[in-house]
């Protein structure tokens, strides 16, 4: 019996039910989160597809869990191009690029978010949008240096472990 | 070695883009003016009736003008606090629920469609704030 699906599709819901749950346990702390180092790991040691696959789940859950907004058709983009940097940044072993990449993905949030309100209310909106909510990227920049920078190494480990208990391939 | 200028490089470019960050959030950053202010709270609801407050006020920003009014005066509100800022739900008694119906309380400035969520929304004299009950 071939149970490489359902190995796969194990693999997918763990990852995103780690990334819902590390979501969840620090939603106390506005913009200080663990989803983006999440994600750098996951594209990193399992790959673009199974982690696109879990963003983008994780997106239905979230919805699930908020409601719709506009924030729903950013997620749909900012999530999976740090994924895709990522994957474009992985033949570097070391976690300074990646502690980078956090870094500037948080700090560049908003601005990323508020590509969305250019189609609603247009570049004057914004432009507003994202002045206002500077503070909070500059929080989120803070934030994922400090977690990216702190726990790189130990989830790293953790992970490459799991993989092998489990067998996974990358 | 190479790699590793290349990343102080990057590590010295986010610097700059933090220091632009913060010279562009203090040059736009929402105005308020102190002391004491006339200020008009028009409310619309969702049967178009509408009611007119007016106050004086120190307020700096529109949620210490409602906080002022819910004390004050018959009218009450309720909301949620998020990154994006202050989100209207409720306004005296009436209910805006976007996931239901599409419906949501719109902020008008002197006129104008609010730039700013209700609490960084800047309070100055002689404003003309009116929630509309909209969808």
């Amino acid at each position: 019996m071939n149970t490489r699906p359902v190995k796969e599709i194990t693999t997918i819901a763990a990852m995103t039910a780690i990334m819902e749950a590390a979501k969840i346990a620090l939603s106390f702390l506005q913009n200080i989160e663990l989803v983006s180092l999440l994600i750098i790991l996951y594209t990193l040691h399992f790959g673009l597809k199974r982690t696109m696959a879990s963003i983008y789940i994780f997106d239905g859950i979230e919805t699930l869990i908020w409601g719709i907004g506009i924030w729903v058709i950013s997620y749909l983009y900012v999530w999976p191009i740090l994924s895709l940097l990522t994957y474009l940044l992985r033949r570097y072993t070391s976690k300074g690029p990646f502690v980078l990449l956090s870094t500037l993905f948080g700090l560049s949030f908003g601005a990323l978010c508020a590509l969305t309100t250019v189609v609603i209310g247009g570049p004057k909106m914004a432009l507003s949008w994202w002045i206002t909510g500077i503070p909070y990227d500059l929080v989120h920049g803070a934030g994922n240096f400090t977690v990216a920078f702190l726990l790189f190494t130990p989830l790293t480990k953790a992970i490459v472990k799991v993989k092998e208990v489990f067998h996974l391939a990358a | 070695m190479k790699s590793k200028k290349k990343i102080l490089g990057w590590w010295i470019g986010i610097v700059v883009v933090v220091i632009a960050m913060v010279s562009v959030y203090l040059c736009n950053r929402p105005k308020t003016s102190t002391g004491s202010k006339n200020v008009e709270l028009e409310v619309v609801d969702n049967d178009n009736n509408t009611q007119i407050y007016t106050i004086h006020t120190d307020a700096a920003v529109l949620t210490d003008v409602m906080d002022e009014l819910a004390s004050a005066q018959d009218f009450s509100y309720e909301g949620t606090s998020s990154s994006l800022g202050y989100y209207i739900e409720t306004v005296n008694g009436v209910t805006a629920d976007y996931t239901k119906d599409g419906s949501y309380w719109a902020i008008y400035v002197n006129g104008d469609y609010g730039q700013y969520s209700a609490d960084t929304q800047p309070v100055n004299d002689n404003d003309i704030f009116k929630l509309s009950y909209e969808h």
